[in-house]
């Protein structure tokens, strides 16, 4: 049997593998959020230049869970393009440099001192509503 | 051809297949949030992939074992190539933002985001001396279409055809644009075989050095790759390698470490690579294969950064799914098939938004053996959570892969 004849038996069969598999392919894995996402991504944001400036993951991934205890999660709607000033904060935490990482420590206030923060996470002395649901929070300014 | 061209070649088959979010959409663009977190993960698993990993395992899995002196009955020379595309469906998630508001369109979503990678190797033997050449693409992008998601995989082996023909001039990749992203890396060496023990060595196209050293009746081995100029031990395994142990079961026993490398800092409208080494994960692997010629048991440890069950698999096959890798290749007309099920868990990485915890893991493998022509196997695999992914993917949680490809006698 020649080797051509076997090579097309073989992109049938991975062919009709991927066209079964096509119905889970097909969706894309896509939910609508609302700015509650902003927050997770500038946890995250905190939790890389901790890494990437101590090199201590136990401190990367508890540092995010203190800023939660501390801060309400705002929400909102998005606007499109990339004109929300939202999309800043993360930014602005990604620009500190590892000496600032190592003084801000464990001081939001520090971290969180663009003014696009403020849109993303309540003040520190507005304490945290355990009770609300940060998704349905709408707080914060479109 | 200029680089400039070939980049929009790759980025426009790509491109072509995105879609929008929903059908009522199809005319919005979203793109990666700019500057975040999400992004930089993604940006980071694109080049953690076609840079290292993608032609690493190439190398080691599929065309250094293939020019030992196993692929056919003549011993004196051979020419092999190998071919092979992955696919990693949902291998993280990340922000999007619509490029233009509309009032029927959502704003900004979370979406997952998928890998396309290819690889593609050419390598001769001629009595005890070897010359390899392997090349490997990844693209991604931030969503995908049913459509995509199928085209995109046959889409990767053309990009790396490409990128083969270019790679040593251009060295290695990597374009960023709207949230697609490819990058390619090459390895590039020889191998030389003295009394049944195999030295390998090759140059990285990223700027590093790929090592390899088997002993082929002992089946010990030890593989290295030295990156970020010669600076950093991305990666390194040692052990043996399917030794038969009690009749016809195969024993590893190998020592790992890879490197979750911190991802990118986006300054100034473009990622910097961290100057700071990443996170090693080491890992211990005892595999206990073809129990009864029908049954495999797979377990790992994870070392550092935190001790843990990195892995545990069950897996049930046909009697031919394993071979003694000692063994020459003779022809040997049918096929095989395996499934395992089992947990696998990657330490918690917050910065990578990485939970931790274990995960369901479940693979199903296909292989057709040659008889004439070929010398290695066409396999296709199917994967819900597969280790192997998802060690080298550390970001990655609950995503789906899908692989084939083959290795061809090419004399």
């Amino acid at each position: 049997m020649c080797v051509a004849y076997r090579v097309s038996k073989f992109l049938i069969a991975t062919t009709a593998v991927l066209v079964v598999c096509s119905g889970y392919l097909g969706c894309s894995g896509v939910d609508t959020v609302d700015a509650t996402a902003l927050c997770d991504d500038v946890l995250q944001s905190i939790s890389q230049r901790t890494l990437i400036c101590t090199n201590d993951l136990d401190l990367a991934n508890s540092r995010p869970d203190q800023l939660k205890t501390q801060r309400q999660c705002l929400g909102g709607q998005v606007s499109g393009g990339d004109k929300d000033p939202r999309f800043a904060c993360s930014q602005s935490i990604a620009a500190i440099d590892c000496t600032e990482v190592k003084q801000h420590g464990d001081s939001f206030d520090l971290w969180l001192t663009d003014p696009s923060c403020d849109q993303v996470f309540a003040a520190a002395d507005a304490g945290i509503d355990a009770s609300a649901d940060a998704n349905n929070n709408t707080g914060a300014a479109p | 051809m200029k680089t400039t061209t070939v980049f929009s070649f790759l980025l426009g088959s790509l491109l072509l297949s995105r879609s929008a979010l929903a059908q009522d959409c199809s005319g919005i663009s979203y793109v990666p949030v700019p500057g975040s977190a999400g992004a930089a993960v993604a940006n980071q698993a694109y080049k953690g992939f076609g840079k290292l990993y993608g032609a690493t395992a190439a190398t080691e899995r599929e065309v250094l074992p293939l020019l030992r002196n196993r692929i056919g009955d003549n011993d004196d020379s051979a020419a092999v190539v190998h071919l092979r595309s992955n696919s990693i469906y949902g291998a993280g998630r990340q922000l999007l933002v619509a490029e233009q508001g509309n009032a029927q369109c959502p704003n900004f979503v979370k979406s997952d985001y998928d890998l396309y990678s290819a690889s593609l190797g050419f390598a001769m033997r001629y009595k005890w001396f070897s010359l390899y050449y392997v090349t490997s693409v990844v693209g991604g992008q931030p969503d995908s279409s049913a459509g995509g998601r199928v085209l995109n995989p046959i889409a990767a082996v053309a990009v790396v055809g490409v990128y083969t023909a270019i790679a040593p001039g251009v060295g290695s990749w990597d374009v960023n644009e709207k949230g697609v992203s490819i990058s390619g890396d090459y390895i590039a060496g020889a191998q030389a075989e003295f009394y049944g023990t195999n030295f390998a060595v090759g140059y990285i196209g990223s700027t590093g050095l790929y090592t390899n050293i088997s002993q082929e009746k002992l089946r010990l081995f030890a593989s290295t790759a030295i990156t970020r100029e010669f600076k950093e031990l991305a990666y390194l395994t040692a052990g043996l390698d399917r030794l038969k142990t009690i009749k016809e079961t195969l024993t590893s026993l190998y020592a790992r470490k890879l490197v979750f490398s911190p991802p990118a800092t986006f300054r100034a409208g473009s990622f910097i690579e961290p100057t700071t080494k990443g996170i090693d994960f080491w890992t211990g692997h005892l595999e206990q294969l073809n129990i009864a010629k029908l049954f495999d048991a797979k377990f790992a440890v994870g070392v550092t950064p935190n001790v843990l069950l990195h892995d545990a698999r069950i897996g049930v096959h046909t009697a031919e799914y394993h071979r003694d890798p000692t063994k020459k290749v003779v022809g040997h007309d049918g096929g095989a098939a395996g499934f395992e099920i089992g947990t696998v868990r990657i330490p918690e990485n917050t910065s990578l938004a990485q939970t931790g915890g274990h995960l369901l893991s479940i693979k199903g493998v296909l292989k057709m053996y040659p008889q004439n022509g070929l010398a290695g196997d066409l396999g296709l695999t199917l994967a819900f959570n597969d280790p192997d992914v998802l060690s080298k993917f550390p970001a990655a949680r609950n995503v789906f892969s899908f692989n084939f490809g083959g290795s061809f006698r090419a004399l």
